[in-house]
């Protein structure tokens, strides 16, 4: 399988020779990008076979053993396994793979930090935890830029008992702007010389490797991403000097291609550019929330929370537009009904969000976990945004709606960036805001009157018959009524939240056919209170049931709280707002 | 999805089971034209245990009912579930389609 990044990658699981060192030859692991293993890569010299994280799956490391048994029977050479951090991806088969149970030849090498974490058997920094997974005790014999090296010698030898001398040379680099590349050089014969360079901010421990022209960069390239950036052991200002040394490595060095952690090699010219823009990045990246395994249970629920309001968002405004469409073919205005069906980007939708649900029945049978779901409405999230824009849907569809589902989207990449979504806090009067709600919300956005004046041009008229006829009249057999305050007053809240709030709520009661639907505003010392009541004539409604955990977090992030009462038959909803 | 057709008084009855979602409704569609190539003119799908519909669901109601409107066909929807029943409505779909408490109530509407 030819890698399709770049003209003159690697081929994935194939032997070829290392760019930039005539003696030494790789086979690469390239894996799609996910949470249960790393790529892997097997270096072969004259002299020594490296294996560049081993990853976490057994049937990877299967094929990783085979080959490595071909080229050791063929060739019979001490074998290192070089971890460039020690996350569990990048590591769990070190610990029940039989290919390190009682191998002698397979000595462990990673960064100080890293020996002490594996040695630890930690399952914070090791990010094990989050996945569940217990870790034992592993013995680090090479452990790179340790407190046992002593500063007065260049070279110093590590010889465990099992492996030949190897010789690591401290060859430290003053980038300048206090930039110091901290540097080890491996050497065992004169043709086989390893780079490693410390390049902390992913995890404490995170090294780059250099065999000839290859750089293999760990998981550097995703360290500002989210749902990484934030992990136990990530440290923003870590982070973005490391950038700028890996920036200054690859403009200086003879470094023709970088091999990540997860997912394709990219060309060092590419990398650079990348490296520029996270650099850009990382300076926002302050206050983030920790990732923990108590985030991923928090942001599971949200997940799964937030697809299914946005799911049933999308039905919504797709099946009023198929109502429109239908009601144009009816009128025999075919091309219109055509054009309105082709402004639906919702097939696409759909199937995302499908795909969503399938991941959530596997973890709700407990094949996945909290931090898988997270991840995955991370990517969910990003697909929708993408198809999402692309549509043209502001010309027909309710901007409320609209904008609810933009605003949910947005909130969860916030959260998932391990940001708090924004309160936009102002004073307003709530009266005002609330009255203002239910009038749009009842009102269909184009009047008779209006329809009557775009009579005379026949675009604008259609237009305005399209979305007239995308509007769904839902208050019609219910309609809702509302009592002011006594006394208007001030209330300090986000207001295009509140109103999405109230404007749902009221859509919610609507659909499940409430009945004497009141909304009342009231204040009671330094609160406000907006008050939405109502009946059920149909026994069994579960009102607000399941939804309200997601309503209340909807709710927080007005700035008010919410909760929910019954008085007989009446269901209240109850959001209060600090007043002033 | 799962699906059972029976057949009462004249009427196919599709009982649905699950989620009609982008995956399962071009299967509800084909079992849909299938009957109505067979010369099935009058269909109720019950809802009872349908959990979820989405657009794809929800364009094959509509789909169906296009190819059912002649004078002596029927096409009625019954026993909507509280979510199900409240996506009709808030898309609208209320308005269009017969929907029924019960098949009961349907086949006697249908007589």
């Amino acid at each position: 399988m030819r890698l399709t990044h770049g003209s003159d990658l690697l081929e994935n699981q194939r032997w070829q020779p290392v760019p930039g060192d005539e003696h030494a030859e790789i086979f690469p692991y390239i894996r799609k990008v996910d949470t249960n293993s790393s790529n892997s890569y097997i270096i072969s010299t004259p002299t020594q076979i490296i294996l560049i994280d081993p990853g976490g799956l057994m049937e990877q490391m299967d094929l990783l053993a085979s080959e490595i048994e071909k080229i050791h029977t063929a060739n019979p050479r001490p074998v290192f396994v070089y971890l460039t951090h020690t996350h569990v991806d990048h590591f769990l088969v070190i610990q029940s793979h039989p290919f390190f149970k009682g191998q002698e030849q397979a000595i462990i090498a990673a960064h100080s930090a890293g020996a002490a974490t594996l040695e630890a058997a930690d399952t914070t920094l090791t990010q094990a935890d989050l996945f569940q997974i217990k870790l034992t005790s592993t013995h680090v014999p090479i452990q790179f830029f340790g407190p046992n090296i002593e500063p007065e010698t260049e070279f110093f030898e590590i010889c465990p008992l099992e492996a030949p001398c190897i010789r690591v040379q401290e060859s430290d680099r003053n980038l300048g702007n206090q930039l110091i590349l901290k540097r080890q050089v491996v050497v065992s014969e004169p043709h086989d010389r390893i780079e490693v360079y410390h390049l902390p901010g992913h995890s404490h421990d995170s090294i780059c490797i250099r065999v000839g022209g290859l750089l293999f960069i760990g998981d550097l390239l995703f360290a500002a991403s989210p749902g990484v950036a934030g992990q136990r052991g990530w440290n923003q200002k870590d982070l973005l000097a490391s950038l700028q040394k890996v920036q200054w490595i690859l403009k200086n060095e003879d470094i023709r291609v970088c091999c990540p952690g997860h997912g394709r090699l990219i060309s060092s010219v590419s990398a650079e550019a990348v490296f520029a823009n996270m650099e850009k990045e990382t300076y926002f990246l302050t206050e983030i929330q920790e990732i923990n395994p108590e985030w991923a249970k928090q942001t599971a629920w949200y997940a799964n929370e937030l697809m299914n309001c946005v799911a049933e968002t999308f039905t919504i405004m797709a099946g009023r537009c198929y109502r429109a469409s239908h009601i144009l073919e009816e009128l025999e205005e075919t091309g219109e009904a055509e054009h309105l069906s082709g402004l639906v980007c919702l097939d696409a939708i759909d199937s995302i969000l499908a795909d969503f649900h399938r991941f959530n029945e596997e973890y709700r049978v407990g094949k996945q976990l909290d931090v898988h779901l997270a991840l995955k409405a991370g990517q969910i999230t990003a697909k929708l945004e993408a198809v999402y824009k692309t549509g043209q849907l502001d010309l027909i569809i309710d901007p409320y709606l609209l904008k609810r589902v933009e605003r949910l989207l947005s909130d969860y990449m916030t959260l998932f960036r391990g940001f708090r979504p924004t309160i936009q806090r102002e004073e307003f009067e709530l009266d005002q805001l609330v009255g203002h709600c239910i009038r749009t919300l009842v009102s269909p956005p184009c009047s008779d009157e209006d329809l009557i004046s775009l009579a005379d041009d026949e675009t604008q008229y259609r237009q305005a018959l399209v979305k007239r006829l995308v509007y769904v009249p839902v208050f019609e057999e219910n309609p809702v009524s509302f009592d002011p305050a006594e006394y208007p007053f001030n209330v300090i809240a986000d207001s295009e939240r509140l109103n999405d709030l109230i404007a749902s709520i009221l859509e919610e009661i609507a659909g499940l056919g409430g009945t004497d639907i009141r909304v009342s505003n009231t204040k009671e010392n330094s609160r406000g209170q907006v008050i939405i009541s109502t009946e059920f004539t149909v026994p069994g409604i579960d009102f607000p049931g399941e939804h309200l955990g997601f309503m209340r977090k909807e709710c927080e992030l007005t700035g008010g709280f919410l909760s929910s009462e019954k008085e007989g038959d009446v269901i209240s909803i109850v959001i209060e707002l600090p007043a002033t | 999805m799962d699906t059972t057709t029976s057949h009462k008084e004249g009427v196919a009855i599709i009982a649905l089971f699950g989620r009609i979602d982008t995956t399962a409704a071009p299967q509800l569609e084909k079992e849909l034209n299938t009957l109505m190539g067979e010369g099935k003119r009058k269909i109720l799908l019950n809802f009872s245990e349908v959990t979820y519909i989405s657009s794809g669901g929800l364009r094959v109601l509509l789909s169906t009912a296009k190819k059912l409107r002649s004078p002596d066909d029927k096409f009625g929807l019954c026993c909507l579930t509280q979510e199900v029943n409240k996506i009709l409505k808030l898309a609208g779909f209320t308005t269009i389609f017969t929907i029924f408490s019960s098949e009961g109530d349907a086949l006697d509407a249908w007589k």
